[in-house]
């Protein structure tokens, strides 16, 4: 399996006025493509800062980060621009759907700029929504919304998702359902998933499970035989 | 505590607060500058009209004995009545420089009427050949006091020495005659001559030409015009009118009818937008802060200190705005005023500090933004405490109009359907954005079109229909066949033709007026009447062609039968028709065939004027020759009066400028405030765009789209808009003496286009910048 994504020290510290605060202490992690990789930790350890660094929004204060190889403390504005928009595909805990768009409209919005997207409408309806595709978000349940956002990342066809608490604000069979899109999208198209989160039962669904706590990786599960969503409880 | 609260927003977004109070400024010191302006001349005028004793009426008579005052002030309800010698003579100057005419009127000690006021100097005595000249003559024509003037007097010379300067407010714009609009002391002025002087050297000893009176109170110029016209008709009587007739008395009327206008509505556009952006700023930062107020309230605070509180910027932008209006436009009447100065003779004409508009102003500044202020954060009341601290629904999407075009709709991409969504999301908001961008493109247009339409007025006048080089007015009439023969004499007059002016009094039912028909050969070329489409006319060979301003002001239609009685000869009634209408854009033309014309005053071949076109190179020669004929009265150069004016337009060209500006600030100022709250109202949106991998560019692009439809329907909503600013300029401004053309030429459009696409484009840039600040992290991080 070859590696996606790797980091090396990775620190990141924020000046709120005078009192720095470490976020990240010095993260080293490697991952697979094609993995399922759950990243669990309670508020405040560090992991959506982490997050936001993988995935080009933000950049260390310390240490390497290796997309294929190519470091991305490294790259400009433009080519961290570029990054976000071909490789890496993102699902918020608030779905951030742009409201003056129908549903098909909000991931035809995501094809348009990507070099190899795929079929909008067809992602739509995978992920159940082909009755729903000309309904607003404001028409559209926390679930549905969420589901167009997942479409919207997928139909960018990336070759990395990261999910920030994608199930955070959903109620427990919607959060299943969403959890569920986002395993077939790992597995039938051999695409890398990686997803933070606060709750430790869907941590049995990665294949890989990095638990972080104070701004370090704390510990790294590999899972020989992940659960499928629907049999996650919690 | 919470006064710091209020510093502390307003520093947080300076830029839009500074755009806001820019807009007001502009607004208050134009109606402060301009009503301080108008105050003090008005207020100068009257007391010189007063104190000077300008007359009521006024006649012109070939010749009658001095004596004949007597007779008019026997009239019940004439005061007092004068008369005097008033003729139009030329300077004698060397060939080559510009002909100048100087028109003598004649004084004596103690005229109860129509005084002059001494500036420098002293007052000419009547032992010796002095005179007094106007200021603005002296020094145009660079004369000292003490210096001598060569005249030209029936044929010879005559020097008379300059004993002073005067003023007289008969003569506050000093032109000659309706058809010159703007003083120019270089080819005329106005000198004040003792009547034992004037007699003698004028040949009029005993004798007047020119009266003037005034009215008991209560009394109506019409009232006595009967009597006037009876005592005066023995007398060759050639016109009455009334002193709002009277050329500089009506010229400043209209001027001030004109500032008046102007005062009254150009600043409420300043005005009106401003509170119109500062509605929006509050609606939306109460909106935004719906948490605080929500927190606020359950503290314990109550409606009233909120309310108060939000007040508070529209307190702080009223009051900036409204004091640095009313200080600039009073700095700023001073510079109208002097600017007015050039052109009016009005003594005791100053700027003044005005305390009342310092007020005026402020209040006026403050009714608007207060009144703005209240409509943008009275929702606070409705809010309650635990209803505030939640965030407000989400917006919700709809699906617009325009996607029923559905083949327009089609051809966007999405982000160009995102665009126009969000256009029509805010209707409200949009609608003013329009508005705002219409009313400075209009502005522009309209600002720049009162040039086009008085170009156009030059052009017409002086190229197309005035084609001759030099018209001479003879002081008396000559035969019409040797007047032309004698002048196609002249070494360098190529060709010749006559013009014969017949003053009547033209009258269709009830409505009359006294005018000037114009006796044109058939066929002639130095005089043509253009049609609207700017095809010659050919005179008919009887009956009126007339302008459209004189068959507005007496409701003629082609076709009707009017009477006109001339003023000369045996004044009998005659019925004419009149045959077409023209446009006509200076004074009240009246046209019909010279010898039509000349049978109905039984001067069948006479010729009033002479009109002359020259070679270039043999000007200066021509004109010499021209003075040294006896009968010559004003020799008019059409040439130099075509540059005067245009030079005139010249240096207003900086206020054209000006006021362009201001338009581009007050567009500015809308686009960049409003852009400034769309984007903080959609700082998420477009976080989560650049998060999907979209550049800066392409996110400013999407706002970019949105402002160039708003700018696209603005400028079109503009342009009928521009047409209806300078219909009300140019209907303000009409009269009898000129009304301008409605004019906008294509360029103007063009430039004013462009200069909205330039603030549009500028307060994008603002934006872009603002953009690249945005966090995405932080942004996102925050529940909707």
């Amino acid at each position: 399996m070859e590696t996606i994504i790797r980091t090396q020290n990775l620190r990141k510290t924020f000046y709120t006025g005078e009192i720095p605060v470490h976020a990240l202490k010095g993260v080293d992690l490697e991952i697979g493509e094609g993995e399922f990789v759950v990243i669990l930790g309670p508020s405040g350890s560090g992991k959506s800062t982490l997050l936001n660094i993988l995935g080009g929004m933000d950049a260390p204060t310390e240490g390497e980060i290796f997309y294929r190889g190519k470091p991305l403390q490294n790259m400009n504005k433009k080519e961290l621009t570029m990054f976000r928009r071909n490789a890496v595909g993102f699902i918020f805990q608030f779905y951030n759907l742009m409201p003056n768009l129908t549903a098909l409209e909000n991931v035809t919005l995501a094809a348009e700029i990507t070099n190899d997207p795929l079929e909008p409408r067809k992602v739509l309806a995978e992920m159940g929504l082909a009755e729903r595709e000309d309904h607003f978000p404001s028409q559209l349940s926390g679930g549905e919304q969420q589901r167009v956002a997942i479409a919207r990342a997928i139909t960018k066809n990336p070759d990395i998702l990261l999910c920030d608490e994608p199930t955070g604000a959903l109620d427990y069979e919607t959060g299943k359902q969403v959890l569920d899109a986002l395993r077939n999208f790992n597995r039938d198209l051999g695409k890398t998933v990686l997803v933070i989160t606060h709750n430790a039962a869907i941590g049995n669904m990665g294949d890989k499970v990095v638990y972080i706590k104070d701004g370090r990786v704390d510990r790294i599960k590999i899972n020989p035989n992940p659960v499928s969503a629907s049999e996650v409880s919690w | 505590m919470l006064k710091r609260k209020l510093l502390r927003d307003i520093r947080g977004s300076l830029g839009a607060y500074i755009a806001l109070i820019s807009v007001l400024v502009i607004g208050l010191m134009l109606y402060v500058s301009m009503a301080l302006t108008l105050d003090s001349l008005v207020l100068s005028k009257d007391n010189y009209y007063r104190d000077y004793k300008l007359a009521d009426g006024f006649a012109r008579i070939t010749r009658g004995p001095a004596g004949l005052v007597a007779d008019l002030e026997d009239i019940r309800g004439i005061d007092k009545a004068v008369g005097r010698i008033v003729l139009d003579v030329l300077v004698n100057k060397p060939a080559g420089e510009e002909t100048t005419t100087l028109r003598l009127v004649s004084f004596e000690e103690r005229q109860p009427l129509n005084r002059f006021m001494l500036e420098q100097g002293k007052v000419p005595t009547g032992e010796a050949r002095e005179i007094l000249v106007t200021p603005a003559f002296l020094k145009g024509n660079n004369y000292q006091i003490g210096d001598q003037i060569p005249l030209i007097i029936k044929g010879r010379e005559v020097r008379f020495t300059i004993s002073g300067t005067a003023n007289s407010p008969e003569y506050v714009y000093e032109i000659p005659n309706g058809f010159t609009l703007a003083p120019n002391p270089k080819a005329f002025g106005v000198a004040f001559v003792p009547y034992s002087v004037a007699g003698p050297v004028l040949d009029m000893e005993g004798q007047v030409n020119d009266i003037a009176f005034s009215l008991n109170k209560g009394i109506e110029f019409l009232d006595v015009k009967t009597q006037a016209s009876r005592v005066l008709n023995s007398y060759g009587m050639t016109s009455i009118y009334p002193v709002k007739d009277q050329l500089s008395y009506s010229m400043l009327t209209q001027e001030i009818k004109g500032l008046e206008g102007s005062a009254k509505t150009s600043p409420m556009i300043f005005l009106l937008v401003a509170a119109s952006v500062l509605y929006i700023m509050l609606r939306r930062m109460v909106e935004q802060q719906r948490g605080q107020i929500g927190v606020m309230k359950a503290f314990g605070f109550t409606d009233w200190e909120i309310i108060n509180h939000y007040m508070g910027y529209a307190l702080f932008i009223g009051i900036l705005g409204g004091l640095g209006g009313s200080v600039v436009g009073t700095v700023l009447s001073y510079y109208w005023v002097e600017l007015y100065k050039v052109y009016y003779n009005i003594p005791d004409f100053t700027a003044r500090v005005s305390l009342t508009y310092l007020l005026v102003g402020t209040l006026l500044s403050l009714l608007f933004s207060l009144f703005a202020g209240w409509r943008g954060c009275r929702r606070v009341i409705a809010l309650n405490p635990a209803e505030a601290m939640r965030p407000p629904a989400p917006p919700a999407g709809k699906k617009t109009m325009v996607e029923r075009v559905r083949f327009l709709w089609g051809v966007l991409n999405t982000q160009a359907k995102m665009a126009v969504r969000n256009v029509f999301r805010n209707k409200q908001r949009a609608f003013l954005v329009i508005l705002g961008v219409a009313c400075s493109f209009a502005m522009m247009v309209s600002s720049r079109a009162s040039f086009d339409s008085t170009y156009y007025l030059i052009r017409y006048q002086f190229g197309e229909v005035e084609r001759y080089d030099i018209k001479v007015t003879l002081n008396q009439y000559i035969d019409r066949v040797k007047g032309v023969n004698d002048s196609r004499n002249i070494d360098g007059v190529a060709g010749a033709e006559p013009m014969l002016e017949v003053p009547v009094t033209l009258s269709n039912r009830w409505l009359q007026k006294d005018i000037v028909i114009t006796g044109l050969p058939q066929n002639g070329r130095l005089y043509r009447l253009v049609s609207a489409e700017g095809k010659h006319i050919d005179l008919p060979d009887n009956g009126l062609v007339i302008s459209n301003q004189l068959a507005k002001t007496l409701e003629i239609q082609p076709g009707e039968v009017v009477t006109i009685k001339p003023f000369l000869g045996d004044r009998r009634e005659e019925k004419v028709v009149v045959r077409q209408v023209v446009p006509q854009y200076v004074g009240l033309g009246a046209y019909m065939d010279i010898d039509a014309l000349g049978a109905l005053i039984h001067e069948p071949s006479s010729t009033s004027s002479i009109l002359l076109s020259v070679d270039r190179s043999e000007m200066d020669q021509v004109r010499k020759d021209l003075q040294e004929g006896r009968n010559v009265g004003v020799i008019y150069d059409k040439n130099r009066m075509k540059q005067q004016f245009e030079d005139l337009m010249e240096s207003y060209n900086a206020t054209q400028y000006i006021l362009i500006f201001f338009a581009f600030i007050t567009g500015f100022a809308i686009v960049y405030n409003v852009n400034i709250i769309s984007l903080s109202e959609r700082e998420r949106e477009l976080s989560t765009l650049m998060v999907l991998g979209m550049t800066e560019r392409e996110v400013a692009r999407i706002l970019a789209f949105e402002q160039g439809f708003l700018g696209l329907v603005a400028v079109i909503a503009g342009i009928p808009l521009g047409y209806g600013m300078l219909y009300a300029i140019v209907n303000g401004t009409a009269s009898d003496i000129y009304n301008m053309p409605l004019r906008i030429e294509p360029v103007s459009f063009l430039i004013s286009s462009l200069g909205a696409a330039a603030f549009l484009v500028a307060a994008q840039w603002r934006i872009k910048g603002r953009i690249a600040k945005l966090s995405m992290i932080e942004v996102l991080k925050e529940n909707e």
